[in-house]
């Protein structure tokens, strides 16, 4: 797994490639965290990531829960369609500001 | 070893309405086809091939499993409204004359897993003999409790049964070592333990009633060390994920997504998912096993547990 992070200084793009399961999710967790911290938004970019794990799902959802708060705001993007079946299956789907790719993530949150 | 399910409900018993019981009816005969509803044997045959909970239930009550040794020794987890469905059967063997033992363990002492116990008719014979675990300090005061004048009529001292209560030690050996059994604090509230039993070359593990509060790190993998290898995993999946994680968070249960995960990475054999939803009708726990299956499908691992739903009367042989 692997951990790419990008963007401007008020908006992270954070890009996750592989598998984000009990092993991994930590790392992506304190990298996602990092970010808030640091007083950016989210875009998680989820366009090469092919495997996600309730572990990994926890780690989405306790920040979408805080973004809920209105310190920053979040949004999932590239989902893969096996991706995107385990947040259906999990009944995540609704619980996310989920869009098709990074660049229309990034338009909409600097708009 | 096996294992028998007697109760598989969580948090309250709950029997099947009479419109789910008519529903049930008027989807078999609509999927009955060309059977001869008019030939006893073949309406038979095709009631027996449906699906359990189309041509029965998962169940309504609440916990109670036991687990047999190849020898016949006998171990009952919890005493939930199950317990009375198996103290019926056991009063068919020595347990009706008097001159039966046992070992019982207990989760934890919430009500869904201590209310079968007045019921329990082999506690009434004399003669019989028990030995009561729990890692929980005077589950004879906790048990004692429930049959106070205000809440039961009968005392347990009428319960004629010689009865001996044990705080359960780290390891505990049983039937001259032929059952061992040790513990792990699970969270829930006033705190549940697993049991992984040992017997005849094969490991059951019971771990309900479970939250999990971290998938990572330190504390996940103690949960994985303990179910390694088990044959069996009798596991909390009270809740969807979504229920776990975010709108019943700390409310003490787990989910199937959660369990797979866990045993898929502890390379359990077969994961039996219990203590369903009372709210929850038959179609919906069946929705969400299939939904677990499709999650299971997702995996990358290539070594993947069996996964059941756990329903009353389940046999399983180690």
């Amino acid at each position: 797994m692997e951990i790419e992070v990008g963007g401007t200084d008020a908006l992270a793009v954070v890009a996750v490639r592989g598998r984000v399961d009990a092993y991994t999710a930590p790392d992506v967790e304190e990298k996602l965290q990092e970010q808030v911290a640091a007083g950016k938004h989210l875009v998680v970019d989820l366009s090469a990531t092919d495997y996600v794990s309730s572990a990994g799902l926890r780690v989405l959802i306790t920040l979408a829960k805080r973004a809920l708060g209105g310190q920053f705001a979040m949004r999932l993007c590239g989902m893969q369609d096996a991706v995107r079946e385990v947040f259906d299956i999990a009944g995540f789907t609704k619980l996310f500001e989920i869009r098709e790719s990074a660049a229309a993530a990034v338009a909409e949150l600097t708009a | 070893m096996k294992a028998r399910f007697w109760g598989v409900r969580g948090s309250i018993p709950t029997p099947l309405p009479s419109e789910q019981i008519e529903h049930k009816i008027v989807r078999a005969l609509l999927g009955a086809g060309d059977v001869d509803l008019t030939d006893e044997a073949a309406v038979r045959a095709y009631v027996a091939s449906l699906p359990v909970h189309e041509r029965g239930c998962w169940g309504g009550n609440t916990t109670c499993v036991q687990v047999t040794s190849d020898a016949g020794d006998t171990i009952i987890i919890d005493a939930g409204s199950g317990l009375r469905g198996l103290g019926d059967a056991m009063l068919d063997s020595q347990f009706g004359r008097g001159e039966g033992y046992a070992a019982m363990l207990f989760t934890h002492t919430h009500w869904d897993h201590i209310q079968g116990l007045p019921f329990f008719r082999p506690f009434y014979v004399k003669g019989n003999r028990f030995d009561i675990f729990a890692r929980h300090e005077d589950i004879h005061g906790r048990l004692k409790y429930q049959h106070d004048f205000r809440f039961f009529p009968v005392g347990m001292e009428v319960m004629a049964a010689e009865k001996n209560f044990h705080l359960m030690p780290d390891e505990l050996h049983l039937f001259d070592d032929r059952m061992q059994v040790t513990a792990i604090a699970l969270d829930h509230p006033g705190v549940a333990y697993a049991y992984r039993i040992e017997a005849d070359g094969h490991a059951f593990v019971m771990a309900s009633d479970a939250e999990y509060r971290e998938l990572s790190g330190e504390y996940w993998d103690k949960y994985v060390n303990f179910y390694r290898g088990a044959d069996v995993l009798v596991f909390d999946a009270q809740y969807t994920l979504r229920e776990a994680l975010v709108e019943k968070q700390n409310w003490g249960h787990s989910s199937a997504m959660i369990g797979i995960d866990l045993a898929t990475e502890a390379g359990v054999g077969t994961i039996v998912m219990v203590h369903h939803e009372p709210s929850y009708d038959d179609d919906k726990i069946k929705r969400i096993f299939d939904d677990s299956l499709r999650y299971l499908d997702r995996m990358p691992s290539t070594v993947r547990p069996t996964v059941l739903v756990g329903y009353e009367g389940l046999m399983l042989e180690l």
